[in-house]
This record gives structure tokens, C-alpha cells and sequence, in this order.
């Protein structure tokens, strides 16, 4: 019986699994034991923390091992946050973190949670392909260069991206400082998202361009960076047409009002190392 | 240039190399045999499938090859099946499933996504019990299993 046949190759019923949602593949887990086997990975694999309903840790600690993505959303708490830093090491996929508490601000509300945060982070740097930080009262951009490049080095260079922009003038000292800095672990990293920034300033999304500048990653196809609060965005620097960083600027569809995502095709990779930022001072100068 | 395939119940298909080559399975072999005039036997395959099969990778030859999923999102979705697949996988449960595993074993990435996508429509907003009924799935589970394996899953619900 074909029925039959199909429906027991585990391959076939993975792939099925593909097509449904969370709430659908755990009526599949119920079916029988074989489905379970298949479905139950499946079901952990991209695991929603936050609200305040949520198990004890032990119940998800039994889970970690299937655990390829990870949303951090809404009034999460240190040590619900705590079994991820220790347990997902080298296995975590996808990472998004969500904030979107209207009363309290991200800074104050999740400030304790940044080293949990950026540990989770940096433990799968190896492995994570893609990264969203999301929050409707802007991420400060401080904690997003720790949770990108960890270490006092970084928090040094931040700092004086912001401090010391208008003082350095000449592009060989500019180039000085971008070699200058060190290097992370993301080689799978993928996509990117940073959106709604606080201080919306030219000075942060310089400093974003850098930190993205700094991945170690030669496979980022897709970067999602602030529009709305920005009074402009990165095509309104009028970058010269034949940059490299124009090329990666250029908008997958119609702008979309809130953001514009910009993306570039693996085709026309451009090796992040070697991004030609450099461009975007000389127009800003 | 042409090639010629045989079912399992002997029919041999006539088809045109760009459309059996759709089928990974048989594009390798061509690579490795080189062009050949000997018709390749799909032992797997029945005349009645393989007829459903052909017709499906003729109306797709000409589509691009599938690029890799660079998708972040890690579930896809399955109601963006176009209109000339679904109409194409309106057959019974029974020649759903041959087909199924006949794109799965000339490796057909298309085919077997279509495929999938159509059982997992089935599936959706189905309780246990009824997706057992609709596919004839044994339940195995003592009512301790049972309750034991809803109770594991019961947070990880999407509310």
C-alpha cells in the first residue's frame, strides 16, 4: 500500500512537517509512536520564550537538544533566559530577540538580560544564520556591538565611533581604524536584522555599517537596518553609483515605510571584510 | 535528443532529455553513462505514475533550477501551491502518495514539495484522531502514553 509506504519514510514525513505549523505538528506527535519519533523533534525545534505562562526550565532543558531557533519576547525573565545560555551551545540556528513592551523601555526593562543575551549569542556564533533584534523603543546601540563583537576592544571602538566621528578626518586614518578591529566568529551568519534603533543619528548607522563590517561572516545576504525614525535613510546618503556599498544598498522591492531591507545576491557577493564603507564618509564629509 | 524510460510493469515513455532530466536521479545517470540509446528501467516506478510524473516534469522543463532555501523563516508554507500543481494533484490518496515517492526516488524537489504540501493540507486543523482516520494510522498508544505526550507538548502550543 502506497499510503502506507509513504507515510512511514521518515525523510517524506520530515518534509511534511516542514509545511505545518507548531499547533499542527503536535497533533501529528499524538497520531502514533512512529509519528512521534518523527514529529517531536520537529515540534522543538523553534522554541518561543516569553509571556508569562511558560514552563519550568527543567521541562525545557529536556528539550535543548532540539532546539534550532529561539525567539526572546515580551517580559522574559533571567533565568528563563539562563537554560539557553548553558545548554544551546554551537546547536542554535536562529535567534531573535523582541521586545515589545509599550510601558517600560529596553534599556531599563532589559538590561539585566543583556549578558544572558549576547552569551546566548556569542556560544553559537558558529553556528547562527540568522539574528533579529527587535524592539519598539529602540535597542541602544551599545548593547548591540557587545552582543556583535563582545569584548572591550568593541566597547572602545564604539565609543569612539561616536565620540571621536567628527574628529578624524582623513580616509587613511578611518581605514587604520576599521583594520584595527577585532574580528568574530559569524561565518554562517546570514541575515541581520537591527531595527528601531534609539538615537537615531547618521553616527549610529555609520557605527552599524562597521559592526556588520567587523562579521567575519563572507556568507551575509541580507541586512535589515532602521528607516522610519531616521528622517533618511541609506539611499538618501547619494552614495556614488559604482560603490560596492551601493550595490548591497539596493532594495529588494518597493521601500517598505516602516524599514527598507537591503539585501545583495549570493551572485554578486560582497566579502563583508572588505565592504567599501569607506565610501559613505567620503559623502558625509 | 530523447530518452527512453521504462516503468515497472515494462511500458517504455519516450520523453525528451530536458524533461526527464527534471528527475536528479536520472540526469545523474545520463552524466554518468553518457547519452545512450539503452532505455533506463525506473523498477520503482508503474506506467500509471510515471504517466503523472512525465506530465508534471513537462509543463515544468523549462522552470529554473531550484536555488537553495535562504530563507530564515524555519517553517515554510504550503498555500502558495500554483494553480496548474493543484489541479494536478487532485488524484486520490492513493496515487497522491505513489507520487510522492515515485518524485522522492528520481529525486524531483518540486514534485515531492507539492506533494508534501498537499498532505500537509490535509493534515492542518486535524485532531489526532481524525488525521489516523483520514491516512488509516494504527493508534499504538497506551491512554497513559497519550496523555503523557500531551502533556509534554501542551506549552509548546502557539497561542
Amino acid at each position: 500500500m502506497a499510503t502506507k509506504s509513504a507515510l512511514t519514510i521518515p525523510e517524506i514525513l520530515i518534509r511534511i512537517g516542514t509545511f505545518l505549523s507548531r499547533n499542527n505538528l503536535i497533533q501529528c506527535a499524538r497520531v502514533c509512536s512512529s509519528w512521534n519519533a518523527i514529529f517531536h523533534p520537529l515540534i522543538w525545534k523553534s522554541v518561543s520564550l516569553g509571556g508569562s505562562d511558560w514552563a519550568p526550565n527543567h521541562d525545557l532543558i529536556q528539550q535543548t537538544s532540539h532546539i534550532r531557533s529561539l525567539r526572546l519576547h515580551n517580559k522574559i525573565s533571567s533565568d528563563k533566559c539562563e537554560y539557553a545560555r548553558i545548554y544551546l551551545q554551537d546547536q542554535l540556528l536562529s535567534f531573535c530577540v523582541e521586545w515589545i513592551d509599550k510601558g517600560k523601555r529596553w534599556s531599563e526593562a532589559i538590561s539585566d538580560l543583556w549578558s544572558d543575551i549576547s552569551l546566548i549569542v556569542v556560544n553559537n556564533s558558529s553556528t547562527l544564520q540568522s539574528l533579529t533584534l527587535r524592539e519598539r523603543h529602540g535597542i541602544p546601540l551599545k548593547n548591540i556591538a557587545q552582543i556583535l563583537c563582545p569584548g572591550n576592544a568593541i566597547e572602545r571602538q564604539d565609543q569612539a565611533i561616536e565620540n571621536e566621528m567628527d574628529n578624524i578626518s582623513s580616509d587613511a586614518e578611518k581605514c587604520l581604524r576599521i583594520r584595527a578591529m577585532p574580528r568574530t566568529g559569524f561565518a554562517n551568519l546570514r541575515f541581520l536584522a537591527l531595527e528601531d534603533i534609539l538615537i537615531p543619528t547618521i553616527q549610529v548607522l555609520e557605527s552599524i555599517v562597521l559592526v556588520c563590517q567587523q562579521l567575519e561572516s563572507l556568507k551575509l545576504v541580507r541586512i535589515t537596518i532602521p528607516y522610519r525614525r531616521m528622517g533618511f535613510g541609506l539611499r538618501d546618503l547619494r552614495l556614488p553609483v559604482d560603490s560596492v556599498l551601493n550595490q548591497l544598498l539596493e532594495p529588494e522591492g518597493p521601500l517598505n515605510s516602516r524599514h527598507s531591507q537591503f539585501h545583495h545576491q549570493q551572485r554578486q557577493r560582497v566579502e563583508y571584510p572588505r565592504l567599501q564603507v569607506l565610501d559613505l564618509y567620503r559623502v558625509l564629509a | 535528443m530523447t530518452i527512453t524510460l521504462t516503468s515497472l510493469d515494462n511500458v517504455e515513455f519516450k520523453v525528451d532529455k530536458d524533461v526527464a532530466e527534471r528527475s536528479i536521479l536520472i540526469k545523474n545517470m545520463i552524466d554518468d553513462i553518457g547519452e545512450t540509446d539503452a532505455p533506463i528501467p525506473l523498477p520503482n516506478v508503474s506506467s500509471a505514475v510515471l504517466t503523472k510524473v512525465i506530465e508534471y516534469c513537462e509543463h515544468h522543463r523549462h522552470d529554473p533550477p531550484q536555488v537553495q532555501d535562504e530563507s530564515d523563516d524555519p517553517r515554510k508554507r504550503s498555500n502558495d501551491i500554483e494553480e496548474w500543481d493543484m489541479k494536478f494533484m487532485q488524484v486520490d490518496q492513493e496515487m497522491l502518495f505513489e507520487i510522492i515517492l515515485a518524485a522522492n526516488y528520481l529525486d524531483i524537489k518540486p514534485l515531492l514539495d507539492v506533494g508534501c504540501k498537499t498532505v500537509a493540507n490535509i493534515i492542518k486543523g486535524k485532531t489526532p484522531e481524525e488525521i489516523r482516520k483520514v491516512f488509516n494510522i494504527v493508534n499504538d498508544f497506551t491512554p497513559e502514553e497519550e496523555a503523557q505526550i500531551k502533556k509534554e507538548n501542551e506549552w509548546a502550543e502557539d497561542r
